[in-house]
């Protein structure tokens, strides 16, 4: 009885180990601590399914973004192609054409 | 106006012309930027700062990576001080404050055990299906928007950009047991945060 009160945990300390399992890995010991727990707590169980549900969300967010048409302003871009050509302009003065 | 130059060893010619940058990686850096960091304006400022920056640095481009490539890695290194700035200042303080707070309340002190308010329950709904609701991803997105700074850089540095772990706790000054500390509140949260807003 006493062994396996050493070897259960609380709710806290599971969805803990849950996160460190899913992203570094566990010890042997907690391996076994949270199966004993998730196998009697449904509710560990969902936590489970739902962090790495938003694991691959986030994943996807990247590519949502990416695929997205999302885009700067042309006057922010015509702004910032100014900025660009001024600092050429400075840089090729003080320069020279060193770097051309 | 074109920048040539001749790199040795190998004398192989490197042709970059930042008229172009603009026209060519401004969206793909913007997005990148807004994926990692939710105010419009900050993202805007830091692909105007990159590319000053990218100008300021011509000479050390030796045309081993593509040009994308190189700027991209100018912009993560300023995505990465925005976030120090960010987690080390007043309001990013009385945010992570707030948020641990809040979850102290999400267990039993003597148990561990859940506390009902906070029980996790089933977002009724395939996680397929969810995987790909628009308005659902648009909650996650909310609710990481809500989270303190660094627990937020913590996050969007080891899923979205999948970063070593240590090379994590190097960047933004934090130990590995705090890197820890912070992915499991982070994930707590973000899930009663979803589970708030969705069901």
């Amino acid at each position: 009885m006493n062994t396996l009160k050493k070897i259960t945990c609380c709710c806290r300390k599971a969805i803990f180990l849950v996160e460190r399992k899913h992203t570094e890995g566990i010890a042997v010991m907690d391996e076994i601590r949270l199966l004993i727990h998730l196998k009697d707590c449904p509710v560990c169980r969902i936590f489970q399914e739902q962090s790495l549900l938003i694991d691959c969300m986030m994943k996807r967010n990247q590519k949502f973004l990416k695929d997205k048409r999302i885009n700067l302003s042309d006057d922010f871009k015509n702004n910032l192609k100014g900025l660009i050509q001024d600092k050429l302009v400075q840089k090729t003065g003080v320069m020279g054409d060193t770097v051309l | 106006m074109q920048i040539d130059r001749k790199t040795a060893p190998s004398k192989k010619k490197i042709v970059i012309d930042p008229h172009l940058w603009v026209d060519h990686y401004s969206d793909f850096l913007y997005r990148y930027t807004l994926s990692r960091i939710s105010d419009d304006e900050t993202a805007r400022d830091l692909v105007q700062e990159t590319f000053l920056a990218a100008l300021e640095s011509l000479h050390k481009f030796e045309g081993r990576s593509k040009e994308i490539t190189w700027l991209t890695a100018i912009l993560k290194n300023k995505i990465i001080d925005t976030y120090r700035k960010n987690s080390s200042g007043l309001n990013g303080k009385m945010r992570m404050d707030e948020a641990e707070k809040q979850q102290e309340n999400f267990f039993e002190k003597e148990s561990g055990q859940w506390k009902e308010e906070h029980v996790p329950q089933s977002f009724s709904a395939d996680i397929e299906e969810l995987l790909i609701n628009e308005e659902f991803n648009e909650i996650l997105r909310g609710c990481l928007s809500k989270l303190p700074p660094l627990w937020s850089a913590v996050f969007t540095m080891k899923y979205l950009d999948e970063e070593d772990t240590y090379a994590i706790c190097e960047n933004l000054c934090i130990t590995h047991a705090n890197f820890w500390v912070i992915i499991h509140r982070t994930k707590l949260n973000l899930r009663d945060c979803l589970q708030t807003n969705w069901i």
